[in-house]
């Protein structure tokens, strides 16, 4: 009887174990896509989804986009986090030069129609667009406030008011910091961060910590005015918030983002596709005409919406001295801000 | 009474073996099968669901397939001049096909230069701004492949919502005429997806979601999970259990994940087998603990009557038996105890009986008298009255004196010392009868004289002596001995005579173990006979002879004094 009753409790065993069995997949085999290409992403998801299903539809190759900051992105690349990156695309020159070392050497087959500003000159990172720091002002709270430039976000009228990320979690903000030090300075950047104080104390002891909630932020009202770049404001314009954008007077420094390949990448071929293809006549066009950015070639024109280059005050920055004062910069900055809530 | 234990551990292995082992284990099967009959039904309801998704998707997108085939023949369509007339009989056919499918798409109309000709909405979307010189989405596809039906998942309106658009570009001969666009945005397929508690995914091949009411599944990029695309029939994510089904749509563009949270069954699982296990070790403690006491109440009766037994078998009967319950064990101990009684009176009879035959035999036996003794002694008188007429009358006087010992059938026990005072009349009469042949000696411890013995032993003893002793030897002599060895009368006869052939002494020694003595009674056989009837086993003679050199009696009996 005994035994009985243990052969029953065997079976049902059995049979619930194989049961779970777990080793055969649900989705068919015809899903199963051997080149899987693993692109990180800071960008907007409006901004890679078409993007990216575009690349797919074209080649058949899929793609998996984890999104986040670039800070955060860099430092997973450089962990070397699961899923293994394969592309980083996007981010600011400036943020993502610091970490040139992770990136495979590679020309793009588009480099020949790049401007001559925006040109792969280290080899390993080639320019994906324009982006221009600005200010992206809700025209509803503004009222009488007349904000023109990085001078006007020192009005006491702003105090607690003014949306900045982190520069050392954002490219964008990181890109505001050069912006002001170097417009503020009068092209000196070390003269510029008596600005940075003054500036960091109306902030009111608020920093953002992704570029999204600035751009977020001011189209929602939480803020009146934010430093972001031209994409993020444009997207919201065109959405008919009531934003406005201000090219800073005091000068705009217009820098490129970057699209690169991660050494060590198991899927080289996907990737320097995939580099080309967003380097691509194609892709550039959709880029500057319904997604909101300038693109880095020479035979797209300039979006209608967007503000003419030459109508906006550019002023450039040393990429050398850039790179090397990073972390430096950063530390002043995170000083500076933390001397203010005190 | 180690067998009596087993039969109360028996009991209790009964108890164990056909009640708590099948109550505990039926109870775990039924549990198990009622868990897996609601896994079994949650499984199916995923996955009628997933298939009822993947079915209208199906259904949707091959149907809307045909419409598009179907519309984009009609010559009203890219016809400018055709006007309002040719527009309402575009819309009526469309909506037509709209209401069939129950799932509501947008009309857009094309010319060959991507103008927008006609438009079930006022605003046309993003994806459907074309550009003339770039091979891009929907427009790139179906400039791609004209003719055909080209089918695109396309961000909607500010990327809140997915269309699935479905555009051809329609060939008029060679020449382009124009596009024809369906879109059908996800919103649509929101009512099948609610149908069910399921949580269910419409991916495109590239795992891009289309629609979804999953919350963790589905990454912030809008892209099916990696652990979902490469799980099995169920998957341990994030603490919790799901049942997955997957079925392909529309010419494997699309798949359909279906999503069953089944933590709750799994809990449940986990917490009634712990739960039943627990029963069961309380049970079986409990049980072990209880049976103890009721097997022992219940099997009391049973031990009463098993001891009771026990005495009866080492010669204890009359023991008792207290029954107190109503039930066999009283019968069955009534019937005992009747069958103890009438085994009592039988043995009470018995022994009765043996007694009086014992008595008769004894007295029969102590009553003989040896004839050859009798006429031997005879035949010496009658000599002696004519040589020696005073001892012939003493001889007589001690013959009379024995024949009146011997008749006296009051007393069946004597003191050794009586019985010496008469053995002195029989040697008195040995001594006429043989002269200066015969010499005798006599030692009897003074501790012995008052024990009790069987009336008229010791002279069958010297008279044993005397038959085989002399043979053809002219003198004989005898000595008798008593004393006290270890409670036992010890008395031995031992005489110079000739022995036995050892063929004579293992006759006699035969001779005394027979029971019935049917030959000439001999006075050995004699006393033997009557100490085993009185005192029984080991009591009795024994005969040690040797040829030549005498025969020794040894006579034991029981060290009994006379009372005072």
């Amino acid at each position: 009887m005994k035994s009985w009753t243990l052969r029953a409790a065997a079976l049902l065993c059995i049979v619930c174990l194989a049961g779970c069995d777990r080793s055969s997949r649900m989705v068919p085999a015809e899903f199963h896509k051997d080149e899987e290409l693993v692109v990180y992403c800071p960008h907007p998801l409006e901004f890679i989804n078409p993007i990216v299903s575009e690349f797919e539809e074209q080649t058949g190759i899929k793609v998996e986009v984890c999104t986040g900051g670039t800070g955060e992105l860099l430092n997973m690349v450089e962990d070397r986090k699961e899923p293994r990156c394969d592309i980083f695309w996007g981010g600011s020159l400036s943020t993502t030069m610091a970490k040139s070392e992770l990136f495979e050497p590679y020309i793009s087959k588009n480099e020949s129609m790049i401007q001559e500003d925006y040109r792969n000159r280290e080899g390993n990172m080639t320019r994906f667009t324009d982006v221009p720091s600005l200010l992206m002002v809700n025209t509803n709270l503004a009222g009488d406030n007349i904000i023109e430039g990085y001078g006007d976000l020192l009005k006491p009228e702003l105090f607690g008011k003014i949306a900045m990320c982190d520069p050392s979690t954002s490219s964008s903000a990181f890109e505001h910091l050069i912006n002001m030090l170097y417009a503020m300075g009068g092209g000196d950047p070390e003269a510029g961060w008596d600005y940075v104080e003054a500036f960091c104390k109306n902030l009111d002891g608020k920093l953002l910590q992704s570029s999204s909630e600035v751009y977020q932020g001011v189209a929602e009202g939480r803020y009146t005015v934010g430093l972001t770049f031209e994409e993020g404001a444009a997207h919201y314009i065109a959405s008919g918030y009531p934003v406005s954008v201000v090219y800073m007077k005091e000068g705009v420094i217009s820098k490129p983002d970057v699209v690169c390949i991660i050494k060590g990448s198991g899927h080289m071929e996907s990737a320097k596709q995939f580099v080309d293809f967003v380097t691509g006549k194609d892709a550039q066009t959709v880029i500057s005409e319904s997604l909101g950015r300038r693109s880095v070639r020479t035979d797209v024109n300039e979006p209608e919406y967007l503000l003419d280059k030459q109508e906006i005050h550019i002023i450039y920055d040393e990429e050398g001295v850039v790179k090397e004062n990073k972390m430096e910069w950063l530390r002043h900055f995170s000083e500076v801000f933390q001397s203010t809530l005190n | 009474m180690k067998k009596g234990r087993y039969f109360k551990d028996e009991l209790r292995r009964l108890i164990m073996g056909y009640a708590i082992i099948p109550a505990v284990g039926f109870t775990l099967i039924c549990t198990l099968v009622f868990l897996a009959v609601l896994l079994y039904g949650k499984k199916s309801g995923n996955e009628s669901h997933n298939a009822f998704v993947a079915e209208e998707l199906e259904k949707v997108l091959t149907g809307y397939e045909e419409k598009l085939d179907a519309l984009s023949d009609s010559d009203l369509l890219f016809d400018r001049d055709s006007g309002a007339a040719g527009r309402m009989a575009v819309f009526e056919q469309f909506y037509r096909m709209s209401e069939q499918l129950g799932y509501k798409a947008d009309l857009y109309v094309f010319d060959d230069e991507k103008r927008v000709l006609l438009s079930s909405r006022k605003d046309i979307p993003e994806y459907l701004s074309g550009r003339e010189d770039i091979r891009w989405g929907l427009f790139g596809a179906m400039d791609g492949n004209p003719g055909e039906t080209r089918v695109r998942l396309m961000e909607a309106w500010k990327g809140s919502e997915q269309d699935i658009a479905l555009g051809m570009a329609v060939m008029r001969g060679d020449k382009k005429a124009g596009y024809l666009i369906f879109t059908i945005n996800s919103s649509q397929f929101k009512p099948a997806l609610d149908r069910s508690e399921s949580q269910t995914i419409i991916a495109d091949r590239f795992g891009w979601v289309y629609l979804s009411s999953s919350y963790n599944l589905v990454s912030s990029s809008s892209q099916v999970l990696k652990v979902l695309e490469t799980a099995g029939r169920f998957l341990p994510y994030e603490k919790k259990m799901y049942l997955i089904s997957v079925h392909p749509a529309y010419h494997n563009m699309f798949l359909i994940y279906s999503v069953t949270d089944i933590q709750n069954i799994v809990f449940s699982l986990g917490l009634s087998s712990a739960l039943i296990i627990t029963a069961l070790v309380l049970m079986t403690i409990w049980v072990l603990i209880s049976t103890k006491k009721v097997t022992e109440r219940k099997t009391r009766d049973f031990y009463r009557l098993l001891h009771v037994m026990e005495k009866a078998r080492n010669g204890n009967l009359d023991a008792s038996i207290e029954i107190e319950s109503e039930n066999e064990f009283r019968i069955i101990a009534d019937a005992y105890r009747e069958t103890i009684a009438s085994l009592k009176l039988q043995m009470e009879n018995n022994r009765k009986m043996t007694e009086l035959v014992a008595a008769s035999q004894n007295k029969q036996l102590e009553s003989q008298f040896n004839p050859h003794f009798l006429f031997n002694t005879l035949e010496n008188i009658r000599y002696m009255c004519i040589i020696q007429p005073e001892t012939a009358g003493k001889m007589v006087f001690s013959l009379s004196n024995l024949l009146r010992y011997s008749l006296d059938g009051s007393r069946t026990e004597v003191t050794l010392e009586e019985d010496l005072e008469h053995l002195e009349n029989y040697l008195t009469i040995l001594k006429y009868r043989f002269n200066r042949r015969f010499t005798y000696v006599i030692d009897v411890e003074a501790e012995a004289l008052s024990c009790k013995i069987p009336r008229l032993v010791l002279q069958p003893m010297i008279e044993n002596s005397v038959k085989y002793g002399f043979g053809n030897q002219e003198n004989l002599r005898v000595e008798l001995k008593a004393y006290i060895h270890e409670e036992r009368l010890i008395m031995i006869c031992r005489d110079d005579g000739i022995g036995m052939t050892p063929g004579v002494l293992s006759d006699i020694q035969a001779l005394l173990e027979q029971e019935e003595n049917n030959k000439r009674h001999s006075g050995l056989y004699n006393i033997h006979r009557r100490c085993r009837i009185l005192y029984g086993r080991p009591y009795g003679v024994e005969i040690r002879s040797a040829e030549g050199l005498g025969t020794t009696l040894v006579v034991t009996l029981p060290a009994q004094r006379e009372e005072l």
